[in-house]
């Protein structure tokens, strides 16, 4: 009796032979007519042929948990406050020391800018890719802002980083934070000539 | 608020994002996060642009919430997204995925469009084997996705069950797959591109 089951359940079609069947979109024949499991193996391998696929890869939690929280994040309705940024310090425009020249004087540079109680430091490295770009924001509830780089919106790390990349520089920023909405002087890319 | 978000289909799931349900879109998230990484990953982005693409899939979908003509067609629409993106941070906005050079052409990889369209079917069929219970999801593991082809003795041996009862315990838990399937509407066949996706 044994013997004789498991002849029966040797008969299943293998993984390789269903997946055979199911790439034939003919009537199911041979084992398949009369056996009502491999039947509904194949047919469903007729709408999903993805047997012997690896599984999709997990993005980083840190990653879902920011794109879970973007209706909290995003979900103030009030109207924020203009807030403009005054620039303290940039490193295309600081006089370098005579004799100092490099390739870091033009594929980096780091702009500082103050709003209030808040301070921005934005720095940029020019990479064969394109431009990777990283903030800080330094202020109240800074965590929780959000950077605007063109049509980018970025979200702060729990340790209030921006980092983002992207073929071409922005020229336009700003940053919201609590009810205010932070706008940085348009930025100019065109490195400084030399003097 | 629906308790059970897991079990809606994306259209219902959808209804309650509108409605500004926030566990339906941590729901959703959960559903396609691994199609969104998939796609930046095939894409041959690096970490730190997948991440920025990720990001930026989602909080796109988020702004254009009312919009959303079709959420039946909401996969469709992240993949697209985020290729999208993934070419205008490489600064080629404008090209097609499948424009290939002609030394990419003898490439036998296949080709990108069907290719996500292969990646958007896979993430619905883990995201329904994902509902199943244990005993299922290790049974289809074993049958569809180990990489070798085992045979009934060893996946058998391998779950512990008796191998004449497995061809029945396959059937049972892949009549709850199509179940599952069709409750959350990825059975429905559509013809691409017939349909606006937003």
């Amino acid at each position: 009796m044994t013997d004789r089951r498991r002849k029966r359940t040797d008969r299943h079609l293998k993984r390789k032979e269903l997946l055979t069947a199911a790439g034939k979109d003919q009537e199911m024949t041979g084992h398949l007519r009369t056996c009502e499991d491999c039947r509904e193996a194949v047919s469903l391998l007729r709408a999903f042929r993805m047997a012997g696929r690896l599984a999709l890869p997990e993005p980083p939690a840190g990653w879902v948990t920011a794109a879970s929280e973007i209706p909290k994040r995003t979900g103030r309705t009030k109207t924020l406050a203009q807030v403009k940024a005054l620039l303290t310090f940039d490193s295309w425009l600081s006089p370098h020391l005579v004799g100092v020249r490099g390739l870091k004087t033009t594929t980096e540079r780091r702009i500082c800018f103050e709003a209030g109680a808040y301070l921005l430091d934005l720095r940029a490295e020019k990479r064969p890719e394109g431009w990777r770009m990283v903030a800080q924001l330094a202020g109240e509830k800074a965590d929780q802002a959000e950077l605007v780089a063109g049509r980018r919106v970025v979200p702060a790390d729990p340790g209030a980083l921006f980092q983002w990349s992207s073929a071409r520089p922005p020229s336009e920023i700003s940053v919201r934070v609590g009810d205010q909405n932070i706008k940085v002087p348009r930025l100019s890319w065109k490195r400084p000539r030399k003097t | 608020m629906r308790p059970h978000y897991r079990s809606c289909s994306d259209s219902e799931l959808w209804t309650a994002i509108l409605a500004g349900e926030q566990p339906a879109w941590r729901e959703l998230v959960q559903r396609y996060k691994s199609l969104v990484y998939a796609t930046c990953t095939y894409l041959g982005l690096s970490q730190a642009e997948a991440g920025d693409v990720f990001q930026q899939t989602w909080m796109l979908l988020y702004q254009r919430r009312h919009q959303v003509r079709n959420p039946d067609r909401l996969s469709a629409w992240l993949v697209t997204t985020a290729r999208r993106e993934a070419l205008h941070l490489k600064g080629r906005p404008g090209r097609a995925l499948s424009e290939r050079s002609p030394v990419e052409l003898t490439d036998p990889a296949p080709d990108p469009e069907q290719e996500l369209l292969i990646i958007e079917k896979q993430a619905k069929l883990e995201v329904a084997i994902s509902q199943l219970d244990k005993p299922c999801q290790a049974i289809v593991q074993a049958f569809f996705f180990e990489p070798e082809d085992l045979s009934y003795e060893e996946i058998a041996r391998r779950l512990g069950y008796a191998p004449n009862t497995l061809g029945a315990k396959r059937r049972r838990c892949l009549i709850r797959l199509r179940k599952i399937l069709e409750s959350l509407g990825y059975l429905t066949e559509r013809k691409p591109g017939r349909e606006p996706l937003i």
